[in-house]
Protein backbone atom coordinates (compact mmCIF):
# COMPACT_ATOMS: atom_id res chain seq x y z
CA UNK A 1 0.00 0.00 0.00
CA UNK A 2 1.11 3.45 -0.64
CA UNK A 3 0.01 7.19 0.74
CA UNK A 4 -0.80 9.85 -1.91
CA UNK A 5 -0.87 13.16 -0.53
CA UNK A 6 -2.28 16.11 -1.67
CA UNK A 7 -1.25 20.11 -1.35
CA UNK A 8 -2.79 23.41 -2.26
CA UNK A 9 -5.21 23.78 -4.81
CA UNK A 10 -4.62 19.89 -5.70
CA UNK A 11 -6.02 18.72 -1.92
CA UNK A 12 -9.50 21.14 -2.75
CA UNK A 13 -9.87 19.49 -6.28
CA UNK A 14 -9.41 15.72 -4.66
CA UNK A 15 -11.22 17.13 -1.80
CA UNK A 16 -9.18 14.98 0.32
CA UNK A 17 -5.51 16.00 2.06
CA UNK A 18 -4.36 12.05 1.39
CA UNK A 19 -5.69 8.93 0.31
CA UNK A 20 -4.32 5.15 0.38
CA UNK A 21 -3.71 2.71 -2.49
CA UNK A 22 -3.33 -0.76 -3.42
CA UNK A 23 -1.72 -2.59 -6.30
CA UNK A 24 -0.04 0.19 -7.93
CA UNK A 25 3.16 -1.38 -9.58
CA UNK A 26 4.71 1.81 -11.22
CA UNK A 27 4.24 5.53 -10.88
CA UNK A 28 2.59 5.40 -14.19
CA UNK A 29 0.05 2.99 -13.29
CA UNK A 30 -0.21 4.64 -9.99
CA UNK A 31 -1.34 8.46 -12.16
CA UNK A 32 -3.47 6.65 -14.62
CA UNK A 33 -5.55 5.58 -11.68
CA UNK A 34 -5.78 9.14 -9.98
CA UNK A 35 -6.42 10.47 -13.31
CA UNK A 36 -9.42 8.50 -13.39
CA UNK A 37 -10.36 9.09 -10.30
CA UNK A 38 -9.89 12.81 -9.75
CA UNK A 39 -9.92 13.77 -13.72
CA UNK A 40 -9.89 17.82 -13.14
CA UNK A 41 -6.17 16.68 -12.46
CA UNK A 42 -5.38 16.25 -15.95
CA UNK A 43 -5.99 20.57 -16.43
CA UNK A 44 -3.36 20.83 -13.37
CA UNK A 45 0.31 21.51 -13.36
CA UNK A 46 2.04 19.85 -10.68
CA UNK A 47 5.48 17.83 -9.66
CA UNK A 48 5.37 14.61 -7.91
CA UNK A 49 7.54 13.39 -5.12
CA UNK A 50 8.40 10.12 -4.37
CA UNK A 51 9.58 9.88 -0.57
CA UNK A 52 9.78 13.48 -1.02
CA UNK A 53 12.18 13.58 -3.62
CA UNK A 54 10.85 15.11 -6.77
CA UNK A 55 10.47 12.41 -9.42
CA UNK A 56 10.09 12.78 -13.07
CA UNK A 57 10.14 9.39 -14.70
CA UNK A 58 8.04 6.00 -14.20
CA UNK A 59 9.20 4.67 -11.23
CA UNK A 60 8.84 1.16 -9.79
CA UNK A 61 6.63 1.65 -6.11
CA UNK A 62 7.20 -0.29 -2.87
CA UNK A 63 4.89 -0.79 -0.20
CA UNK A 64 4.82 2.25 2.61
CA UNK A 65 5.39 4.84 -0.36
CA UNK A 66 4.92 8.46 0.16
CA UNK A 67 3.66 9.82 -2.87
CA UNK A 68 3.10 13.74 -2.87
CA UNK A 69 1.56 16.10 -5.75
CA UNK A 70 2.82 19.30 -5.65
CA UNK A 71 1.64 22.40 -7.18
CA UNK A 72 4.40 25.05 -8.63
CA UNK A 73 6.00 26.21 -5.81
CA UNK A 74 5.09 30.35 -4.62
CA UNK A 75 6.77 30.31 -0.85
CA UNK A 76 9.09 32.95 0.45
CA UNK B 1 10.35 21.41 13.11
CA UNK B 2 13.56 23.48 12.81
CA UNK B 3 13.05 25.68 9.69
CA UNK B 4 9.58 25.88 9.16
CA UNK B 5 7.65 27.74 12.29
CA UNK B 6 3.97 28.65 12.87
CA UNK B 7 5.31 31.15 15.34
CA UNK B 8 5.61 34.72 14.76
CA UNK B 9 9.17 36.06 13.57
CA UNK B 10 9.86 38.40 16.23
CA UNK B 11 11.99 41.62 16.71
CA UNK B 12 13.35 40.05 19.69
CA UNK B 13 14.15 37.18 17.56
CA UNK B 14 16.11 39.15 15.21
CA UNK B 15 17.70 40.65 18.29
CA UNK B 16 18.72 37.44 19.73
CA UNK B 17 20.55 36.43 16.37
CA UNK B 18 22.52 39.93 15.80
CA UNK B 19 23.99 39.65 19.67
CA UNK B 20 25.68 35.99 18.60
CA UNK B 21 29.02 35.96 19.59
CA UNK B 22 31.30 35.29 16.68
CA UNK B 23 34.72 36.84 16.56
CA UNK B 24 35.28 35.44 13.01
CA UNK B 25 32.37 37.06 11.17
CA UNK B 26 32.45 40.78 10.02
CA UNK B 27 29.58 40.41 8.46
CA UNK B 28 25.97 39.60 9.33
CA UNK B 29 23.60 39.98 6.72
CA UNK B 30 19.84 39.52 7.12
CA UNK B 31 16.63 39.38 4.86
CA UNK B 32 13.02 39.52 5.81
CA UNK B 33 10.27 38.87 3.54
CA UNK B 34 6.83 40.60 4.32
CA UNK B 35 3.18 39.44 3.85
CA UNK B 36 2.69 43.27 1.08
CA UNK B 37 -0.76 44.87 0.38
CA UNK B 38 -0.84 43.64 -3.09
CA UNK B 39 -4.14 44.83 -4.98
CA UNK B 40 -6.11 42.36 -7.07
CA UNK B 41 -8.77 44.25 -9.27
CA UNK B 42 -10.65 46.45 -6.09
CA UNK B 43 -9.07 44.26 -3.54
CA UNK B 44 -6.17 43.75 -2.05
CA UNK B 45 -4.28 40.93 -0.05
CA UNK B 46 -4.91 41.05 3.27
CA UNK B 47 -3.20 37.66 4.65
CA UNK B 48 -1.59 35.04 3.38
CA UNK B 49 -1.65 31.33 4.87
CA UNK B 50 1.04 29.16 3.68
CA UNK B 51 0.45 25.75 3.13
CA UNK B 52 3.82 23.06 3.26
CA UNK B 53 4.48 19.73 2.73
CA UNK B 54 6.84 20.07 6.08
CA UNK B 55 8.46 16.99 5.59
CA UNK B 56 10.51 17.23 2.12
CA UNK B 57 10.67 21.49 3.15
CA UNK B 58 12.41 20.55 6.09
CA UNK B 59 15.21 18.52 3.85
CA UNK B 60 15.21 20.81 1.02
CA UNK B 61 15.74 23.66 3.62
CA UNK B 62 18.79 21.60 5.16
CA UNK B 63 20.00 20.92 1.54
CA UNK B 64 19.90 24.32 0.24
CA UNK B 65 21.59 25.07 4.20
CA UNK B 66 24.78 22.40 3.20
CA UNK B 67 25.49 23.60 -0.53
CA UNK B 68 25.44 27.38 0.41
CA UNK B 69 28.13 27.29 3.14
CA UNK B 70 29.72 24.81 0.61
CA UNK B 71 30.04 26.90 -2.09
CA UNK B 72 30.20 30.65 -0.50
CA UNK B 73 32.51 29.55 2.77
CA UNK B 74 30.31 31.56 4.82
CA UNK B 75 30.14 30.76 8.75
CA UNK B 76 26.32 30.32 9.85
CA UNK B 77 23.09 30.41 8.05
CA UNK B 78 19.69 30.74 9.53
CA UNK B 79 16.85 30.18 8.18
CA UNK B 80 12.76 30.69 9.22
CA UNK B 81 9.45 30.31 7.19
CA UNK B 82 5.97 30.87 8.53
CA UNK B 83 3.58 28.06 7.66
CA UNK B 84 -0.11 28.89 8.45
CA UNK B 85 -2.00 32.55 8.77
CA UNK B 86 0.30 35.47 8.41
CA UNK B 87 -0.65 38.54 8.26
CA UNK B 88 -0.39 41.74 6.55
CA UNK B 89 2.97 43.54 7.31
CA UNK B 90 4.37 40.73 9.09
CA UNK B 91 7.27 38.74 8.66
CA UNK B 92 6.75 35.49 6.74
CA UNK B 93 10.38 34.79 5.49
CA UNK B 94 13.84 35.31 6.86
CA UNK B 95 17.35 34.37 6.14
CA UNK B 96 20.40 34.86 8.09
CA UNK B 97 24.16 34.75 6.87
CA UNK B 98 26.85 35.45 8.94
CA UNK B 99 30.48 35.43 6.95
CA UNK B 100 34.36 36.74 7.42
CA UNK B 101 33.23 39.28 4.86
CA UNK B 102 30.31 40.72 3.45
CA UNK B 103 30.91 39.51 -0.39
CA UNK B 104 30.51 35.55 0.51
CA UNK B 105 27.65 37.06 2.35
CA UNK B 106 25.62 38.64 -0.52
CA UNK B 107 26.34 36.25 -2.57
CA UNK B 108 25.14 33.32 -0.13
CA UNK B 109 21.78 35.29 0.88
CA UNK B 110 20.86 35.88 -2.84
CA UNK B 111 21.37 32.31 -3.42
CA UNK B 112 19.56 30.73 -0.42
CA UNK B 113 16.17 33.02 -1.05
CA UNK B 114 16.43 31.72 -4.71
CA UNK B 115 16.80 28.39 -4.34
CA UNK B 116 14.44 28.00 -1.49
CA UNK B 117 12.05 30.38 -3.45
CA UNK B 118 12.43 27.49 -6.29
CA UNK B 119 12.85 24.56 -4.19
CA UNK B 120 11.18 24.27 -0.88
CA UNK B 121 7.39 22.42 -1.26
CA UNK B 122 5.77 25.83 0.29
CA UNK B 123 2.43 27.32 -1.33
CA UNK B 124 0.51 30.80 -0.63
CA UNK B 125 -2.98 30.94 -0.41
CA UNK B 126 -3.89 35.02 -0.55
CA UNK B 127 -6.63 35.79 1.63
CA UNK B 128 -8.51 39.17 -0.06
CA UNK B 129 -10.27 41.77 1.50
CA UNK B 130 -13.32 40.85 -0.06
CA UNK B 131 -12.60 37.19 2.04
CA UNK B 132 -12.28 35.59 -1.29
CA UNK B 133 -8.80 33.66 -1.96
CA UNK B 134 -6.58 32.22 -4.58
CA UNK B 135 -3.86 30.24 -4.49
CA UNK B 136 -0.28 32.43 -5.90
CA UNK B 137 0.60 30.35 -8.85
CA UNK B 138 4.20 30.08 -10.63
CA UNK B 139 5.63 33.51 -9.57
CA UNK B 140 9.02 32.05 -8.90
CA UNK B 141 9.60 30.93 -12.69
Amino acid sequence: MVRILFFGKLKEITGKREIKANNYRTLNELKKFLFQKYPDLKKETFFIAVNQKIIDKNVRLKDNDEIALLPPISGG
Amino acid sequence: MKYLTNKKITRKFIYEILNKKDDKSGSFIIFTGKVRKDKIDKNFVKEIIYESYEKMAEKEIDKIIKKAKKKFRVREIIVKHRIGKVKLGEIAFFVAVFSAHRKEGFSAIQFIIDEIKKKVPIWKKEILSNEKYRWKEEENV
